[in-house]
């Protein structure tokens, strides 16, 4: 299973939405894709999805064109574009059996897809006066149904609350177990370093940078890894800690501890941080490091 | 599963959205007032019992233009735009589907629900013909093919229009105008120039009463050239029974080809 864009270009005008993009992403995984505002994010999703037509180049699913063949392309493929609006009439049990019914699925869970998005007890209301983050979870249910190959999400926390952020984050993991490949775009750094295997970076329609996270985490480390912590302990016992180099009070609650280079060097600073009575409560390079790469690639003046 | 087939299926899922969303209860609604107003007036100022059942007959079939452009409002009017604007379009068309499955899917729910308005109100003109009468003349079913057909090409005309918008209530706006004004408009003036308004959808859809007309069906002069004075000349045409299937046919199919072409390539900026 892959999603391949060859010169993938589309324009409005003299503007480039999106410019020779090529980049392929195969297997069963996940992978974030990120950009700044105006980058070009949905607009890929969204030609890949044919809810666009591309002024030059090709969306491929699985060896088939989206453009040239819809059908066999987006076979196996769900996608969550936008907050898509629901039928308002119909009850998430008959958006879910729809949506079946259109992709001419056979088997459909319907129970197992609404408890997994947390809306079962919802599925015999109607969907009108639901909220968004209610109809984002339900579109991603109609996605889940039909047991696809390929997911394509765009920023499938959008419109959330905390809790409901990190329920669809759980969910997107658990998917992830059952041989998929998610394609996801997300305006949060975090949550794609959290879910995601690889990232793909765009900026003004142009690529920029695919890579694995591990990748992203060697090239683009520092030897730098921010610290969340319940209380502030004493600064100079942290700097006492062999391996470090110095240590800098970012703010209330969290420390940006620079080391000597090598991993082993960031387990050992953990491990004397705990014994040293350190309530830690986030210890997440991974994060850092994206952070990182994306404000060196991109750059923090158009942060997304 | 073939294409015919999804094509069914999501039918049958947008007319359970109409039969919820009450369009087609508010349809019902103003069809019955209009019913009972022709009812109430013929039975106050008229005497349907003393007149043929042709005559009575035609009396119901009078409305039935304004009906069927009515339903083609309600049922056509933002059936396309409303995709783009209610965003549901973002549910819909990442679907395996071709676009020409959800455009006709769409199309005949709402033939179905506008049928099933057309032909409780002709339902209706029939026991109400067969209630002074106890007969109802042949014309009469004729008359009900010939708004059936009007609303098969007039629906297909409205999507066409609801194609080239993104915005349902524009969309739906601009259509009445054009169905109630325009297209009226348009009939009225060509009338001065002598020439056939062959063009015209609502020139054909006179055959709906022009067939009660006559001692038999088609009896009835196809030009009528008056003089009011001041030197101008008013040239009345009305449509052969053939003539008038022919211009729905021809407005059926190429506003099908045109809607279809366009929603195949409409995107969802």
């Amino acid at each position: 299973m892959y999603l391949e864009a060859v010169n993938l270009t589309k324009r409005y005008g003299k503007f480039y939405a999106l410019n020779d993009l090529n980049v392929k992403v195969e297997g069963s995984k996940c992978v974030g894709y990120l950009g700044p505002n105006g980058a070009g994010k949905t607009t890929t999703l969204k030609l890949f999805t044919s809810l666009l037509r591309p002024t030059r180049g090709e969306a491929i699913i699985n060896g088939h064109s989206v453009q040239k063949d819809k059908v066999q392309a987006l076979k196996d493929v769900a996608a969550v574009v936008e907050t898509p609006e629901l039928y308002p009439t119909f009850t998430p049990e008959e958006i879910l059996q729809m949506s079946c019914a259109l992709r001419s699925v056979n088997k459909c869970d319907i129970k197992h897809a609404l408890e997994e998005v947390g809306m079962y007890e919802w599925r015999n209301k109607r969907v009108g006066k639901f909220s968004k983050g209610m109809k984002q979870r339900i579109a991603l249910a109609a996605a889940l149904v039909g047991n696809p190959e390929i997911l394509i999400l765009d920023e499938p926390t959008s419109g959330m609350d905390p809790r409901g952020m990190a329920e669809i984050r759980e969910v997107i993991r658990n998917m992830k177990k059952s041989q998929r490949l998610i394609f996801m775009s997300s305006h949060l750094l975090s949550e794609v370093a959290e879910v995601c295997d690889e990232v793909i970076m765009i900026d003004r329609g142009k690529f920029v940078l695919h890579s694995s996270m591990d990748d992203v985490i060697k090239r683009f480390g520092g030897n730098s890894v921010y610290v969340t912590v319940l209380e502030m302990p004493d600064m100079a016992k942290i700097e006492s800690i062999p391996g470090v180099k110095s240590v800098e009070k970012v703010s209330e609650n969290r420390l940006n501890i620079v080391y000597e280079p090598g991993e082993d060097a960031q387990y050992r600073i953990l491990k004397e941080l705990i014994y040293a009575g350190v309530k830690v409560t986030e210890y997440n390079a991974a994060k850092q490091m994206l952070e990182n790469a994306y404000l060196k690639l991109i750059g923090g003046d158009r942060n997304d | 599963m073939n294409d015919f087939e999804q094509m069914l299926i999501y039918s049958r899922y947008q007319f359970r959205n109409y039969v919820r969303a009450k369009r087609l209860w508010i349809l019902l609604l103003i069809t019955g007032l209009v019913i009972a107003l022709i009812v109430s007036v013929n039975a106050y100022f008229g005497n349907p019992a003393s007149e043929t059942a042709k005559k009575t007959a035609s009396t119901f079939a009078s409305f039935a233009p304004t009906l069927v452009v009515l339903t083609a409002l309600f049922f056509g009017g933002d059936a396309i735009a409303s995709e783009y604007q209610n965003k549901t379009g973002y549910f819909l068309l990442p679907n395996p589907i071709r676009r020409y499955v959800i455009l006709w899917g769409k199309y005949l729910a709402s033939l179905a629900a506008g049928g099933l308005v057309v032909l409780i109100y002709y339902l209706s003109g029939t026991v109400y013909t067969y209630y002074y009468h106890s007969t109802v003349p042949v014309e009469y079913w004729y008359s009900l093919a010939y708004a059936l057909v009007f609303l098969v090409s007039l629906l297909s005309l409205t999507y066409m229009f609801s194609t080239f918008f993104k915005n349902g209530a524009v969309a739906l706006v601009i259509v009445a105008i054009l169905y109630f004004f325009v297209f009226n408009i348009i009939d009225g003036v060509i009338q001065l120039t002598g020439i056939e308004p062959w063009f015209s959808i609502t020139y054909a859809a006179n055959i709906i009463t022009l067939v009660f007309q006559g001692s038999h069906m088609g009896d009835y002069p196809h030009k009528t050239v008056l003089h009011p004075g001041n030197g101008i000349t008013v040239t009345i045409y009305n449509p052969y029974l053939w003539e008038g299937l022919a211009i729905m046919l021809g407005y059926l199919i190429i506003s099908a080809i045109i809607s279809t072409i366009v929603f195949e390539k409409k995107e969802m900026k």
